[in-house]
């Protein structure tokens, strides 16, 4: 037997391997059947050679490629920062139109909102600020007629104060807070008559509202506007709001009130030129 | 030894076909590095143990194919290896141009054979033309990198036996 196989050695063998190999084919064909031993064991196998092989080759392959993602860096970031100043630029210029944009929107609503008034525009083109940094007096630019002293300056936020030089087109605005300033206001709503007194406080926007003693007191919050009775400021503009009525102290014959004005004069860009009115000025509570 | 090298090799190359084709944007089957080790195996063995060897690749080449029959390639290069074993004997495959016409007719043979086989044993398999015809491009590409892809193989001896079977193969 053992000759026999050893002088056909070579026929068992092949017959033998061609034979094993349609028996593993006929089982591993029986799809409905559960994945068998040898099966899982080449899979295993092949698997974990693939993921190792795979893995090394990934971690060469990626530091190659990165290698050659470092040739030419120089010249990306130089382009890359210059693209990027060049869109900041284009970003910073975008958000200043926008804001310019909105200003003036608001500009124009307040001229389609106020028909009654001959409204002209003007860009603040100075500031002369104080010792505390606050703005103590604009100078204006207007386009078409010029300017004249005595003419209200005024935003869509509220009243900012009156033209007190002009010269062409160019004009000096003083502002509510210096203390030559004088308008007549009344308190929104309560048809409370008074005077608004530049404070002439170089550190703080406020000012002084006047009332007759024998008016009754004011309530926190109480907004002033303005009266039209001096004929240079039109009735119904915001000058400001009393923060603190219970400060309020006696000025001679008069009571005073400080109001927080209105309108914020360091931030500026365009405002309003009243030229004169539509209509004849109506006094206050009439 | 030889043969443990010839079919360790093979492992290697196959794990690296997958991801470096992949990188390369080259469907991973273009080459049929089993047939190559298998042709490579029937002109520089000796019978038995070449024959050995080829089932053994087969049988790699099934650990390396997901969803086949198990056995199937094992089967499939245990033919080969007897066809080409005989053609060997007439064609020198350290030739490129014998090479490449038998490299070409086996990858054929091949295919027709994994038809066949799948149709008798795979209860899932749907016979269609297309399995026929995909197995086209493979044989091509295989048949003319065949005397390229025999090189590795040519290293092994080389190193094992300081044989030089295929050192005309570039001539």
């Amino acid at each position: 037997m053992i000759d026999w196989l050893a002088r056909h050695r070579f026929s068992v063998i092949v017959t033998t391997l061609l034979i094993l190999p349609l028996g593993l084919m006929f089982v591993s064909g029986r799809r409905d059947s559960a994945t068998s031993l040898p099966e899982r064991v080449a899979m295993g196998v092949a698997g974990w050679l693939q993921g190792v092989v795979g893995g090394a080759l990934g971690g060469v392959s990626g530091a190659a490629t990165d290698y050659v993602a470092l040739v030419g860096l120089h010249e990306d970031n130089v382009r890359l920062r210059s693209e990027n100043e060049r869109l900041i630029a284009e970003a910073l210029e975008g958000k200043r139109l926008a804001v310019e944009n909105q200003a003036l929107r608001r500009l124009l609503e307040m001229r389609q909102s106020r028909r009654d008034l001959d409204l002209m525009p003007a860009t603040v083109i100075a500031r002369e600020l104080t010792p505390f940094f606050r703005v103590g007096r604009l100078s204006v630019e207007t386009e078409g007629s010029p300017p004249q002293p005595d003419q209200a300056v005024v935003t869509m936020t509220g009243l900012v104060g009156r033209v007190i030089r002009a010269s062409g087109g160019t004009a000096d605005v003083m502002l509510l807070g210096d203390t030559r300033s004088r308008v007549a206001t009344e308190v929104l709503g309560r048809g409370i008559l008074g005077m608004m007194v530049g404070s002439g406080n170089p550190d703080a926007y406020l000012a002084r509202f006047q009332v007759s003693q024998t008016e009754p007191p004011l309530e926190k919050g109480a907004v002033i506007v303005t009266s039209g009775h001096d004929r240079v400021f039109p009735r119904g503009i915001e000058v400001g709001y009393v923060p603190r009525p219970e400060e309020r102290r006696q000025a001679g014959p008069f009571v005073e009130y400080d109001v927080i004005l209105a309108v914020n004069p360091a931030s500026l860009q365009d405002v309003l030129v009243v030229r004169g009115t539509a209509s004849p000025l109506r006094p206050a509570g009439q | 030894m030889r043969s443990i090298l010839m079919v360790l090799v093979l492992v290697v190359l196959m794990a690296l076909q997958s991801p470096i084709f992949g990188l390369l944007g080259i469907r991973a089957s273009l080459l049929d590095l089993p047939l190559i080790a298998t042709l490579y195996l029937a002109g520089s063995s000796r019978a038995l143990r070449g024959f050995v060897a080829s089932a053994f690749v087969g049988l790699v080449a099934d650990a390396f194919t997901p969803g086949g029959l198990l056995g199937m390639n094992a089967e499939i290069h245990g033919i080969l290896f007897l066809l080409a074993l005989g053609l060997a004997a007439r064609f020198p495959l350290t030739r490129p141009v014998p090479l490449v016409l038998v490299t070409a007719v086996s990858s054929v043979l091949k295919t027709l054979l994994f038809y066949l086989f799948s149709i008798l044993f795979d209860r899932a398999f749907e016979p269609r033309v297309e399995v026929l015809l995909w197995g086209l491009p493979t044989a091509l590409a295989t048949a003319v990198l065949a005397p390229l892809l025999f090189l590795p193989f040519a290293g092994v001896d080389r190193m094992v036996q300081g044989r030089r079977p295929t050192e005309s193969l570039l001539r």
